[in-house]
């Protein structure tokens, strides 16, 4: 319930009812949703050396449309250990082996409730000059909307040296995600732009490993190393509908795409040659109707003399290509030291934050960006940097000069620390007392090139078809703890 | 024997199985109104109908956006507030133009909302047939509304009068152009003959007189100068006249005036529109608003129709500026237009009332009629009603004299149109429709010292039909407008 602003009679009264109530933010809402659920499992293992289970489960949910409530969800994993068998026992330097294999089926229903159903809103007019609430419908009703499904493989190797000193556990997997629940892109003249729909399929292929290692192991001297490394491939398999592809358009000229066969949210624009220096080179060039000199200098695919949206192409993406991380531990005496490493290598950003830092604006200026720039055809700068007033945003937003390269090595967070001895503590009472220092964010090196504050940084994540994943316009850069502190145990 | 370990694990709900899982499932929304539910009542079709008001209510503020821009009277300022704004300004239109594609997008949901009232009207049996036809006459004046400004855009358009499915939009192709205005016809003979006389329904609702003053318009679009005629005549045989000061058109005070034939309703911070921040500068004016939009700055070529003894060009224009936030700023010379200023907080809603057709327009219409139903005495005599009220006498009238040809007669017509109307969504209509729109705007004088030249073309006169919508259809649906592809 909410008070008209500035209806109150006094100042005296203080609660709503010395106010006029706002009727059109004054609600009780009663909703509710449910879920069925059957479930059946079987496990089985062998001599501790076959395992294999098996499941099955069966959801029914409020939220779809009578047509297509339930769901059916298998899985199975089996296993080998094969360091069990007679036949290893031999082998000394391998203590640990074990072949696995699973695949599974997961639902989604995290839609609104009664979503298949077309909703009405209130939308007022004034007839009379009088505020009245009418209603209209706000959106199409799918009544066979249904589950959006997962399906995975994984296929993994543990394996261990050693006696443990060196354990590697390896993955291949599949994630092919069907039926997506998304609001997809209609025909306008159903009177509506959108409709959630189960729209098309994703895949994820990849490979995970993982090393950890104990490289040294002695009384007062310990170090561990753990290294992993990722790599995903993500690719649109299916956009339904019988598209093959949508573009998102950004406002200052980026456009995201979905196409089969590409990864998801691909940037998708003109590919940046250089800066246009003079009238003449304008003359020369192809250029997008009413482009100004000082703006960027597009390439023309299609050799049509002019820049428009058919010579648009996939620039990139915000996915990188591959990930690693190591961290290390060490212990000497009474001291601990722990490091963690980061790098990631290949995803892209849109970098739009560039634009505030380049004067048009009236904001900070950033020397990257602002070097370099177009002023006029006697000072061109150094041709990598068009001219940047908002006026002619259009010429460069829409190419891949504020695509950046996102790679980066980190140093995550380095942590020091010195435990008391017992004997100093025993008088006390303490059991064990540590103190540390630790740096977070402690490293962070980018690539040349790359002008945000947080190369991780995005404004906008994936929330639908209709989204601009890696586009960053101004979040915030990451920042550097550093704390002191004291571990008491009584 | 562990070494043989077998685990079976069943969780099953065994009784009543499906009749506990139904009254789990099948639940019915309990405060979600859904089309399910709705549109069964006497009162929920009459909230429906001001819905379709609202749809048409809430875009028309920026029809000047489709209809203004890409003429003589604005060009786009420095500031970016609407996305490909600058192209429709330069008349460089593309079919990915967002400006094109919100504008069919948001029409075809107000002929939706149109359509699935018209489709329920029999479903409430407490509905009186008095107001059942009353709403029919309402939902089909508006939807003619969307359609005629849909027609005035894109040439023929998909025309939808029921709800459709996703499939069936999918492959539904554009009707030609004259199968959207017997439709515009059909709805609006419709409402004339459904809908209640001025002062017997609300004020910002529709009457008989804006359906016949409609009717009227859209007849002379298609030339039918006799039919035009005769609903023109019916809209001056009924309760309208000229306010006598042109500057009280656009006012806050006694908005529901008799000129306003059809006016769309505002309140301030409720359900208002921007239109008084779109045209006056970013920093604001004094006294008015603390802040402007400045979208689009007026344009020398409009400026200099405007005679000083015409009391219009002081309400439409205004040349001095100082700046509000700077204590010592100065009245500089800097026109801007002021017609729909009023005071309010700036760049935010603002109650001003706007008329989408009023009884000035009327005038003008009826003058065009006359003419080409050979009584150009009649038609001079028509724009001279207009121009009187203007200079508040008679002495800059028009006489036969001034329109011995068809063209001289346009000319004046199409001037007065102008000074009356400007910024109220006619121009881009008027020179397309009269076939003048390469002429005019080939050369445009922005300002004083800044002339541009702009590579017009026939194929300028319907706008693209946007790229998006082609590709939500199969393809070879939706064709393209001539010069797009």
């Amino acid at each position: 319930m909410a008070a008209v602003s500035n209806s109150y009679a006094n100042e005296t009264i203080r609660t709503l009812n010395n106010a006029v109530i706002n009727p059109s933010s004054t609600y009780s809402t009663k909703t509710q949703w449910g879920l069925a659920s059957y479930f059946s499992r079987v496990n089985y293992a062998y001599d501790e050396t076959y395992l294999l289970s098996a499941s099955i489960r069966t959801d029914g949910s409020s939220r779809f449309g009578p047509n297509n409530r339930w769901g059916y969800f298998p899985s199975a994993s089996i296993a080998w250990r094969v360091t069990e068998e007679d036949f290893m026992s031999d082998l000394d330097a391998l203590n640990n082996l074990k072949l696995r294999a699973s695949y599974g089926v997961t639902g989604n229903f995290s839609i609104g409730n009664f979503a298949y159903l077309g909703t009405i809103g209130d939308y007022a007019y004034s007839p009379g000059g009088n505020y009245t609430i009418g209603q209209a419908q706000n959106s199409f009703g799918n009544p066979d909307l249904k589950w959006e499904r997962t399906f995975s493989y994984d296929m993994g190797v543990d394996a261990g040296f050693f006696n443990n000193r060196l354990n590697i556990v390896f993955d291949y997997y599949e994630k092919t995600t069907k039926d997506l629940l998304y609001n997809v892109n209609t025909p306008a003249i159903t009177g509506f732009t959108s409709s959630l729909t189960n729209v098309g399929d994703i895949k994820n292929s990849g490979i995970e490993l993982e090393l950890n290692t104990v490289n040294i192991q002695k009384s007062d001297f310990q170090w561990s190393t753990s290294f992993n490394y990722t790599k995903n491939n993500n690719e649109v398999t299916n956009l339904g509908g019988g598209v093959e592809e949508r573009t998102i358009s950004h406002s200052r000229g980026m456009d995201w795409i979905l196409r089969e066969g590409e990864p998801m949210f691909s940037f998708y624009g003109h590919k940046m040659l250089g800066v246009i220096q003079s009238e003449e080179e304008l003359d020369e060039v192809a250029t997008m109707t009413g482009q100004p000199v000082g703006t960027v200098h597009m390439e023309d695919k299609d050799n049509d003399g002019d820049i428009d949206d058919d010579d648009r192409m996939i620039l990139g993406n915000f996915m990188p290509d591959f990930y690693m991380g190591m961290v290390n531990d060490v212990n000497w005496r009474n001291f601990d030291l722990s490091v963690v490493t980061q790098a990631s290598f290949g995803g892209k950003r849109y970098n739009l934050e560039n634009l505030y830092y380049q004067g048009a604006t009236t904001s900070a200026l950033l020397r990257p960006v602002v070097e370099g720039q177009w002023w006029s055809p006697e000072e061109p700068g150094n041709g990598e940097h068009p001219a940047a007033s908002l006026s002619v945003l259009q010429y460069i937003g829409s190419n891949d000069y504020y695509l950046e390269d996102a790679t980066f090595f980190s140093i995550r967070n380095i942590n020091l620390g010195y435990s008391l001895p017992a004997s100093l503590l025993e008088p006390f009472n303490v059991t064990d007392l540590r103190v540390y220092l630790s740096v977070s964010n402690a490293l962070m090196l980018t690539k040349e090139g790359f002008n945000g504050y947080n190369p991780e940084g995005q404004t906008s994540g994936i929330s639908g078809p209709n989204s601009y994943p890696g586009l960053n316009n101004g979040s915030e850069p990451l920042n550097r703890t550093i704390a002191f502190g004291i571990n008491m145990n009584f | 024997m562990n070494k043989y370990s077998l685990y079976i694990v069943l969780l099953v709900l065994i009784s009543g199985l499906t009749a506990c899982h139904d009254s789990v499932t099948d639940l019915k929304p309990e405060s979600e109104l859904t089309e399910a539910n709705f549109y069964q009542t006497a009162a929920d079709m009459e909230r429906a109908i001001l819905g379709v008001y609202n749809g048409y209510q809430q875009r028309y503020p920026r029809n000047w956006v489709v209809f203004e821009t890409p003429t003589d009277h604005v060009h786009k300022s420095e500031y970016d507030f609407i996305g490909g704004l600058l192209q429709v300004d330069q008349l460089s239109f593309h079919p990915s133009n967002d400006i094109f594609e919100n504008f069919w997008q948001s029409n075809y949901n107000g002929i939706f909302r149109a359509n699935k009232v018209i489709q329920s009207l029999d479903n409430p049996d407490d509905l009186p047939s008095a107001d059942r036809n009353r709403i029919e006459g309402e939902a089909r004046f508006l939807r003619a509304l969307y359609y005629f400004d849909m027609v005035r855009a894109f040439g023929g358009v998909p025309e939808i009068t029921s709800q459709v499915t996703i499939e069936d939009a999918r492959t539904t192709q554009r009707a030609s152009e004259e199968a959207i205005y017997e439709l515009i016809i059909s709805d609006l003979e419709t409402a004339l003959s459904n809908l209640p006389a001025k002062g017997e329904i609300e004020s910002g609702r529709a009457t008989t007189g804006a359906a016949a003053a409609l009717l009227g318009q859209v007849h002379i679009y298609q030339e039918n100068y006799d039919e035009a005629l005769t609903y023109l005549n019916q809209v001056e045989s009924m309760d309208y006249r000229l306010l006598d000061n042109f500057g009280d058109i656009y006012s806050l005070e006694n908005e529901d005036h008799d000129e306003g034939i059809f006016t769309l309703k505002y309140i301030q911070d409720q359900n208002g529109n921007e239109l008084p921040s779109d045209f006056i500068p970013y920093f604001g004016v004094e006294g008015y608003a603390s802040l402007g939009n400045q979208i689009v700055d007026l344009s020398w070529d409009l400026h200099q129709e405007f005679q000083e003894e015409d009391s219009r060009t002081e309400a439409t224009i205004t040349e001095m500026w100082r700046n509000p936030d700077s204590e010592d700023s100065e009245l500089t010379y800097r026109p801007y237009i002021s017609k729909f200023l009023v005071p309010h907080n700036g760049r935010t809603s603002s109650g001003l009332d706007l008329h989408v057709i009023r009884y000035a327009e009327v005038l003008l219409l009826k003058a065009e009629a006359l003419y080409y139903t050979g009584d150009t005495p009649g038609a001079v005599d028509y724009i001279n009603m207009v121009r009187e009220r203007a200079f508040g006498d008679s002495d800059h009238n028009y006489t036969v004299a001034d329109a011995t040809s068809e063209e001289e007669f346009l000319d004046i017509l199409l001037h007065e149109r102008q000074l009356e109307l400007c910024l109220e969504n006619e121009r881009w209509p008027d020179l397309v429709r009269t076939g003048r729109f390469i002429d005019e705007l080939s050369e445009i004088d922005r300002t004083q010292n800044l002339t541009v030249e702009l590579d017009v073309e026939e194929h300028h006169a319907l706008f693209p039909i946007p790229q998006h919508e082609i590709n939500e259809t199969e393809d070879g649906v939706l064709e393209q407008n001539p010069g797009y592809n």
